[in-house]
């Protein structure tokens, strides 16, 4: 085991993902590997990019002249198919180099956004199922709407970012680090500075 | 007739072939284009070499803005960031009115509607886009100079921003365009942007 970082539950999965050779491949292939993270961040366009068209419909931006049912109905399984895509390459990228993003202070930020993304699309769900005839057709939904909608902007926009990062090692584990990162990215107390 | 769902299969895929045939084909153009043009250059020099053009490149990124964000630890990440938020907006807009033509997605309203809804996202998304390209460029121009991958990025942008604005734009506005042309024109459009994107993506993976 990895002395730098702390034996949690999520790092013995991780090392235990590490031993698969298929990882290994994966993690070092030539071409395998930038093309699932080529498909990664292009997908962003897919997903990101249609979800965004949607959530300014509810914010009253774009689309005012089209229902927000067929927004939802005709529009956005086209984003969740981007997801599903999102997921696929994602756990991949995850296979490929787990232990090392198990303790990624950028990939635990874009998990907990991840939940909150979840949540608030669980809000807007229960939202729309409630009374959605009464504003359906409005250019501005009520403001509850909108704010899930702005919501969800700023999340996803947070994941890009999280995501980027993860590609840089400004908090590693084995770096100088405070110890809010050490703490953070699960590192091993014995290692901290 | 009443065939079994399972035995009435092939026909539905061979009415779906032939109900799609125009963006078919334009899909197998695509793909050869991309097939033929992209591995051809890989042994060959750049357009900015061959054009000499390296010191011109060099002297871009020694100026204000190139320098400070090669020097930033933060800046370079920050603004690629920023790149990515451009890519959603822009990708976002192209794929709503693409699908639009392409008969799918937002069939209730029509292309004209649909386009109006979207094209000032497209707008925003460009500036974005080249607001924060330009900046990005500026930090590894000599880089940039000698990367196939770019000049991919660069010519296929170009033509996808002509494109989009000389034809696929006044093609969605005209009534009366057979579905079959308008499926073309979504299929030219998703390619020639996804091309801009992937090469852009490959810029980081060569050299």
């Amino acid at each position: 085991m990895d002395s730098r970082y702390d034996p949690s539950l999520l790092h013995s999965f991780a090392e235990w993902l590490d031993t698969h050779a298929w990882s290994t491949a994966l993690h070092e292939s030539l071409w395998v590997w930038p093309l699932v993270e080529s498909t990664h961040v292009l997908t962003v366009a897919l997903f990101v990019g249609v979800l965004v068209m949607v959530d300014l419909r509810l914010l009253g931006f774009a689309f005012k002249d089209t229902p927000v049912s067929a927004m939802t109905g005709r529009v956005l399984p086209w984003s969740i198919g981007g997801f599903c895509v999102m997921v696929v390459t994602g756990l991949l990228l995850f296979y490929a180099n787990p232990v090392h993003l198990a303790h990624n202070v950028w990939f635990r930020l874009k998990l907990i956004l991840l939940v909150m993304a979840a949540v608030n699309a669980w809000a807007f769900h229960r939202r729309v199922s409630r009374d959605r005839e009464r504003w359906d057709s409005q250019p501005r939904p009520p403001v509850s709407v909108r704010l899930v909608a702005a919501t969800s902007v700023s999340v996803w926009a947070g994941v890009i970012l999280a995501g980027r990062m993860i590609a840089y090692n400004w908090f590693e584990c084995g770096r100088d680090q405070s110890a809010f990162i050490i703490w953070a990215a699960g590192c091993a107390v014995d290692l901290a500075p | 007739m009443n065939l079994p769902r399972v035995a009435q299969r092939p026909r539905l895929a061979a009415r779906w072939i032939v109900g799609h045939r125009c963006a078919l084909t334009i899909v197998i153009l695509v793909a050869v284009l991309w097939w033929l043009l992209l591995p051809w250059k890989s042994n060959a020099v750049t357009w900015c070499e061959a054009f000499g053009w390296v010191d011109f490149y060099r002297e871009m990124g020694d100026g204000w803005v190139g320098r400070t964000i090669g020097e930033s630890l933060w800046l370079f990440p920050v603004i690629e960031v920023v790149h990515l938020f451009g890519l959603a907006i822009l990708g976002g807009s192209v794929i709503v009115m693409d699908l639009r033509l392409l008969g799918v997605g937002l069939k209730g309203a029509s292309p004209a509607r649909v386009l109006a809804n979207t094209r000032p996202w497209l707008f925003v998304g460009l500036i974005v886009m080249i607001a924060t390209g330009v900046p990005l460029f500026l930090s590894e121009t000599t880089k940039c100079c000698f990367n196939h991958s770019f000049e991919v990025k660069i010519a296929s942008l170009f033509l996808a921003v002509l494109y989009t604005f000389a034809v696929r734009n006044r093609i969605a506005v005209r009534e009366g365009v057979s579905t079959c042309a308008m499926q073309g024109v979504a299929v030219l459009s998703l390619g020639l942007w996804f091309t801009v994107a992937a090469a852009g993506r490959w810029i980081g993976f060569s050299g």
